[in-house]
């Protein structure tokens, strides 16, 4: 039986290693960088090492940066007494998209899980409480509506709200622009919870 | 609530299978391991998405092949037609669709058909363990309640992360609070509160219709009564004296405002109509004071408001609380939750004796069937139709009375699908208007001979045998005629024609 030559083997076997890469597409992969001239292939291997070599958690929200605080904590326009809890960078990302918030984030790297092994230690929760106690007025807990988002919330709602802060949590339902008949049924029953007075 | 329509692609042991149904009783009649049964399995698919069987799902598949469908043509006198299907992947994955649009989570299908099984299988209901009773109300309440099943969701994923961590404190011990037991400890009052609170509504209700139902069919000789066993003693309810339909408004808003108020429980409203209930909860509180004796950790942050709860929801959850706290020492030492739903059990007593221990099989039998028709009163209560009744090959364990009793029971009632190797015990006028199916080895072939009877299988007739010659007595009947003007040879070469009809009966009996 035939095998692929070992570099190449060994190159699709670390490109399986990948979130949502399975042997098929790693393969297909493997035979694209094959194929890319010398220089775009070099591209990709900086790219790699460089942002393992740059990329830190920024000293102050634990997001993703270069520098020794991020872009966001360093705009002066930003309201300081405004937070918002998120679980990941990404998270982070889609909410700037909006260009609504205004305000600070914090990035805890995760959500209390100890099925996987994730307690409160190993989240930057530690590193969230000087800053509440620093000014800030409300904190708004962004997490996934999931079980371990919740939990999550429910832990740092009851730590911080005796620090006398303003503790709040996104709305979870209906998305914006959606028809009320195609909702699943979770959806619903988690904004008739949520619903508020008019 | 009627299936006109059921199609099948690669599902058990059919390729492709397409049937048009009656609207009253369908009778599927064929030797053993035949695949009359999956038929009953795909119908009762699409009402509680789940196997009725199978431990894995893709033991639905036919085997090599990737994907197994069933979709069936729904009539519903409420809300219209609708076309369902229920497609199952190999890995056990699943996705349902209605009316051709594919819905987001699987729960999505429950409440668009409901039908009720009783089987064989059923017994364990009454035989079996304490997760078999489990399993069962589980599988009945999310029937009729989609918010049942959300919980139970979230409650399963709470149990694990907090079983995971309690062994974790066990093997290496932290500060439980700075882990944020306290917080798992809530997720687990909150989910496991309100599955308490659905059993107990769902259960209250069963336990009278499957009494009365048990009663009408020992003829009023046996008394059956039906009790939940909660893993916890359950606050007695302030809303006792009020109507079943008041008792599920006033649950639905406590579970609303509570989960509003996010476990933040407000002293401010206190009912008198609670002071009985208050008593209760002191009790409650000295029992789980005295199981926690000489333990240091101070109950959870929410506690400071334990004084009177307000509702059936808020009074479950803080006596939930309570008796979590008593149990806090030995759960540490063991490592595992030691309280909540999954420790549930219920407990059937005939004339004040356990029927789980001590009845006989055919009470037990009994108890099981009324539990079954219990079940169908309460969802067509709740849904406002009948829903579909699928008995699987239970007329050979029913005595002559039960019998009886069901075929009337669910005559002109409701549509009707019932499985059995033989139509022995069928009356008469009830095989005249019913749809009648043979099943063999996968091939579904309606009977079409009714009125008069089929003469042709003796053992689907045994009774009315009477009126036609079924076994070679036919032939020779065949060949007297003929003999009248007859040569050997004319009667000789009639049976070679005959003989296919001969085989083709054998095919027939039961193995």
């Amino acid at each position: 039986m035939f095998h692929y030559a070992k570099p190449l083997a060994h190159l699709v076997a670390e490109l399986e290693r990948l979130p949502g890469i399975g042997p098929k597409s790693a393969q297909r992969m493997a035979f694209h960088i094959l194929r890319q001239p010398q220089d775009e292939a070099k591209q990709l291997a900086e790219a790699i090492l460089t942002v393992k070599e740059s990329i830190r958690l920024c000293s102050v929200c634990s997001n993703f940066t270069d520098q020794e605080k991020c872009e966001i904590c360093r705009d002066t326009k930003r309201d300081p007494a405004l937070l918002c809890v998120v679980a990941e960078t990404r998270d982070l990302i889609a909410m700037e998209k909006t260009n609504e918030f205004k305000g600070m984030y914090h990035v805890l790297q995760g959500l209390i899980s100890p099925m996987d092994n994730i307690g409160p230690e190993l989240l930057k929760i530690r590193e969230l409480f000087p800053r509440v106690v620093d000014g800030v007025k409300e904190v708004i807990l962004a997490l996934n509506p999931t079980t371990e988002g919740q939990t999550t919330s429910l832990f740092l709602a009851s730590r911080l709200k005796p620090l006398g802060v303003k503790v709040s949590q996104i709305a979870s339902g209906l998305p914006a622009g959606g028809d009320l008949d195609y909702a699943d049924q979770a959806t619903l029953i988690s904004a008739l919870q949520w619903r508020r007075e008019m | 609530m009627r299936v006109c329509e059921l199609k099948l692609s690669h599902f058990r042991n059919y390729r492709e299978l397409r049937l048009q149904f009656g609207e009253g009783i369908n009778i599927f009649y064929g030797r053993n391991a035949q695949g009359k049964t999956n038929i009953l399995e795909a119908i009762s698919l699409l009402a509680t998405t789940r196997s009725l069987r199978a431990s894995r799902e893709s033991e639905l598949i036919l085997q090599d092949e990737e994907m197994a469908h069933v979709t069936a043509e729904i009539d519903r006198e409420r809300e219209g037609d609708a076309e369902l299907t229920v497609s199952v992947f190999q890995g056990d994955k699943k996705t349902v669709r209605v009316n051709g649009m594919k819905r987001e989570r699987v729960v999505d299908l429950l409440g668009q058909f409901n039908a009720v099984f009783f089987g064989s299988i059923d017994l364990v209901i009454v035989t079996g363990e304490p997760a078999d009773r489990r399993h069962y109300l589980n599988i009945e309440i999310s029937q009729i309640s989609p918010r049942y099943v959300y919980d139970l969701g979230h409650y399963k994923r709470v149990l694990a992360q907090r079983n995971r961590l309690l062994r974790e404190l066990r093997d290496r011990p932290r500060p439980p609070q700075e882990m944020g037991l306290d917080v798992w400890n809530e997720q687990l009052i909150k989910y496991g509160s309100t599955l308490f609170d659905k059993r107990r509504f769902y259960l209250d209700r069963l336990s009278l219709l499957a009494e009365e139902i048990h009663a009408e069919l020992t003829d009023g000789r046996e008394r059956l009564e039906v009790k939940y066993l909660p893993s916890i003693t359950l606050p007695v309810k302030p809303t006792e004296t009020k109507t079943a339909e008041t008792v599920e408004l006033s649950t639905n808003l406590s579970t609303v405002s509570t989960m509003a108020n996010n476990n933040t429980s407000s002293v401010a409203e206190v009912n008198p109509n609670t002071v009985r209930e208050s008593r209760e909860d002191a009790y409650l509180h000295s029992v789980a004071q005295e199981a926690s004796q000489g333990e240091k950790e101070p109950a959870p942050q929410t506690q400071n408001s334990p004084a009177m709860p307000v509702n059936t929801l808020e009074s479950i959850e803080s006596a939930f609380r309570r008796q979590l706290h008593g149990v806090g020492t030995e759960e540490a030492r063991r490592g595992t939750t030691l309280l909540g739903p999954q420790r549930d059990d219920i407990a059937f007593f005939i004339n004040g004796t356990d029927a789980r221990l001590y009845g006989s099989q055919g009470q037990q039998r009994t108890v099981a069937l009324a539990l079954k028709l219990a079940e169908f009163r309460l969802i067509e209560e709740h849904v406002g139709e009948p829903p579909v009744m699928l008995l699987d090959d239970v007329m050979s364990d029913l005595d002559d009375h039960r019998r009886k009793h069901l075929l009337s029971w669910v005559r002109r009632r409701c549509q009707t699908f019932i499985t059995c190797t033989n139509l022995r015990s069928f009356p008469k006028d009830l095989l005249a208007e019913a749809s009648i199916f043979q099943v063999t080895a996968g091939t579904v072939t309606s009977d079409v001979r009714k009125r008069p009877l089929p003469t042709r299988n003796s053992e689907s007739l045994p009774e009315q045998s009477v009126g036609q010659p079924v076994e070679p007595s036919g032939e020779s009947s065949v060949g007297e005629l003929a003999g009248e003007a007859p040569a050997i040879a004319e009667r000789h070469d009639l049976a070679p024609v005959s003989l296919p009809a001969v085989s083709g009966k054998a095919t027939d009996k039961p193995g």
